[in-house]
């Protein structure tokens, strides 16, 4: 089967197709066959040597997919064979077949088609739990969302609005700020053309500040989230699109009752044990939270989706076609 | 009139007891007649010159935390104020036997509460309610991982936790601690100096999930090990102000654990609830329902001998020293 194995870390160059046997189910795994898979900032960062916790090289990338169950393993229940399934936070998508733990594969919802299946419900959990789990947002409070016109981004701003915050989305470009007015913020902000947004955003809090911000790109800008911040307010972290952050001083944290943190979904999943499904079900698959998808590319054209994502000009998430609507 | 000034830094045996001129109360401020000024870790700090920031140029008078009754006002405060008997933290100047505050930031000592808990009950029992409730929001089924446990912020924080409905994990500096840390409702106490792996015991109490809230009042070059020690979701609160040098926060290692540090001073807890929560803590306080670890007063002139006993860590429950007395 044709499947983009990780040899080593480096360009969007590194990603090359090559044949690979199809992997069997183990105990307690299913072995999917892979429809689509959506473009997880994993899958750059790690490809990228970004970021360390990943399996031992070689192994295959594709963080979210989503496919057709063929085979289980020998404890699994073999009625699952011929369900159409999402699996998120699980590396080998990008390949024919993935195997993955048959507690990952969730079944898709009827009410959604196979793109919008396989890459919503990653982004949409991890707002969810942001805002929900860890952050647990009260009404009327500030919600300050990096990379607003990002999957995760523009999610976190449905989600927010609907829990009834007052939402700041910050863009990287112009463009973006026009395409992201979909999602209905309170507030958008060019942070490149504003380089200081945090006085905008103090500004539209009457000088209060955020009670959260979410921070999916973190590099050497990270500390500009302190002054955006109010007292008690906290910076969550996601990812490190833009690089690293420098370190967070303690005393700094205390002077101005800050919090600095992260999350790791799987985390904050094993805590809800699924009862957010429902929400994000209804809402997703009946268009209330809009879900903007780029158009598919194959598995040939990986590589330039990579470029894309790492240039940032990509508009809704990206998604890579492998077996397409099975 | 009577006045602790601090001239140097140094070390306990430099503190001496001088005579000074009785201070006027200027614009905003009032003039307290002082009953208790409570030994603050700051004061220590500020002698040894352990911390700069929030501290007067010298020469100043120590005593961050007193209490006491308004005997004047300045220009612009209202003179009902006169005769209120009041807490005061953070202007300095309480170990004499009178001392200026700005009438703003007086805390009224509630009726039914004596003056030696008076002097200390809104620093202490104030700081673990907002540490717990304003900024953790702490639910029934928390596991609450409290250093210095046997402390004064310690043994308050153990007991809104409990009655919050968490289970409570102590952490005590000796072996002598643990049964007095127990004694205010600590499910379990650990002696962290004869066991330095307590992160894995309180996973092994925890099955193995952790803390989901760490008060750390401590800071230093331990606190890395909050991390190990912290349930995912879970955050970790540093209290102001530390004087150890406290490792910086890697966001990585936050991401990978889901956690979170956060920091803590307290006015900004008041300044968002505006009081709501003063009838409470009041009632809990005065009724005995919190307990208050406080030690027989020590007359003023024991300063220096009250400051080695609190940094040799001999000490458990607060010190206050005897300005005026019960007025």
């Amino acid at each position: 089967m044709r499947a983009i194995v990780l040899t080593k870390t480096g360009g969007p160059d590194v990603l090359e197709i090559t044949d690979q046997p199809i992997p069997e189910p183990g105990l307690g795994q299913v072995q999917v066959k892979v429809a689509y898979v959506g473009m997880n900032p994993l899958d750059v960062m790690v490809r990228a040597g970004k970021f360390k916790y990943h399996p031992p090289l070689p192994f295959t990338l594709g963080y979210s997919y989503c496919g057709l169950i063929t085979k289980v393993g020998s404890d699994v229940d073999p009625k699952r064979v011929g369900e159409r399934v999402s699996v998120v936070s699980q590396w080998g998508g990008y390949a024919e077949y993935a195997v993955a733990p048959a507690a990952t594969a969730n079944p898709l919802p009827a009410n959604f088609d196979w793109k919008l299946g396989c890459v919503a419900l990653g982004p949409a959990l991890t707002a969810w739990h942001l805002l929900n789990t860890m952050a647990r947002v009260r009404k009327g409070e500030t919600v300050v969302v990096h990379a607003a016109a990002g999957a995760v981004g523009f999610m976190l701003v449905q989600i927010a609005k609907d829990m009834g915050a007052k939402v700041i989305g910050l863009v990287g470009s112009a463009e973006k700020l026009a395409w992201a007015k979909q999602f209905d913020a309170d507030l958008l902000l060019d942070y490149r053309a504003d380089p200081d947004w945090p006085d905008k955003v103090k500004a539209f809090t009457g000088a209060a500040g955020a009670d959260y911000i979410f921070d999916g790109n973190q590099g050497p800008e990270t500390p500009k989230n302190l002054k955006a911040l109010a007292p008690l307010g906290q910076a969550i972290f996601i990812g490190a699109m833009a690089g690293p952050s420098p370190e967070i001083v303690v005393p700094q944290l205390i002077g101005g009752s800050a919090g600095v943190g992260g999350l790791v979904v799987y985390h904050a999943m094993a805590k809800t044990k699924g009862a957010e499904f429902k929400e994000l079900v209804s809402k997703l698959g009946s268009g209330q939270w809009k879900f903007p998808i780029a158009p598919a590319v194959p598995l040939e054209k990986v590589v330039e989706l990579h470029k894309a994502v790492e240039a940032r000009t990509l508009l809704g998430r990206g998604i890579i076609s492998v077996g397409g609507d099975l | 009139m009577r006045a602790v000034v601090l001239a140097a830094n140094g070390g306990p045996e430099s503190l001496t007891i001088s005579d000074v001129a009785v201070p006027e109360a200027g614009e905003g401020q009032v003039r307290i007649k002082v009953a208790y000024a409570a030994l603050n870790p700051l004061d220590t700090h500020a002698r040894a010159g352990r911390i700069k920031w929030g501290v007067p140029a010298m020469p100043f008078t120590l005593g961050y935390e007193y209490s006491g009754k308004v005997e004047k006002v300045g220009a612009g405060v209202d003179a009902s104020l006169i005769g209120a008997r009041v807490a005061a933290a953070g202007s300095w100047g309480g170990c004499a036997d009178y001392a200026i505050a700005p009438a703003k930031g007086l805390v009224s000592i509630p009726d039914g509460m004596d003056w030696k808990l008076g002097t200390v009950f809104y620093t202490t029992a104030y700081t673990a309610w907002h540490m717990l409730h304003t900024m953790a929001r702490i639910e029934k089924g928390d596991v609450v991982l409290i250093h210095s446990a046997a402390g004064a912020v310690g043994v308050l924080t153990t007991q809104v936790a409990k009655d919050a409905g968490a289970t409570v994990i102590g952490l005590v500096g000796s072996a002598a601690k643990i049964d007095f840390a127990k004694s205010f409702g600590a499910d379990h106490v650990l002696d962290e100096q004869a066991d330095p792996e307590w992160p894995v015991r309180v996973k092994a109490l925890t099955e193995g999930k952790g803390a989901s809230i760490i008060i750390d009042g401590n800071g230093g070059p331990q606190a890395d090990k909050n991390l190990a020690a912290l349930a995912p979701l879970g955050q970790i609160i540093y209290i102001g102000a530390m004087a150890g040098q406290t490792p910086n926060v890697k966001i990585p290692l936050l991401i990978a654990g889901s956690a979170r540090v956060r920091g803590f001073v307290m006015y900004h807890a008041t300044a968002k609830t505006k009081g709501s929560e003063t009838p409470e803590i009041n009632d809990k306080l005065i009724s005995g329902k919190w307990r208050y670890p406080l030690n027989p007063p020590r007359p003023l002139a024991d300063i220096g001998a009250a400051h080695a006993d609190f940094e040799s860590r001999r000490t458990t429950g607060r010190t206050l020293l005897t300005v005026g007395g019960d007025l």
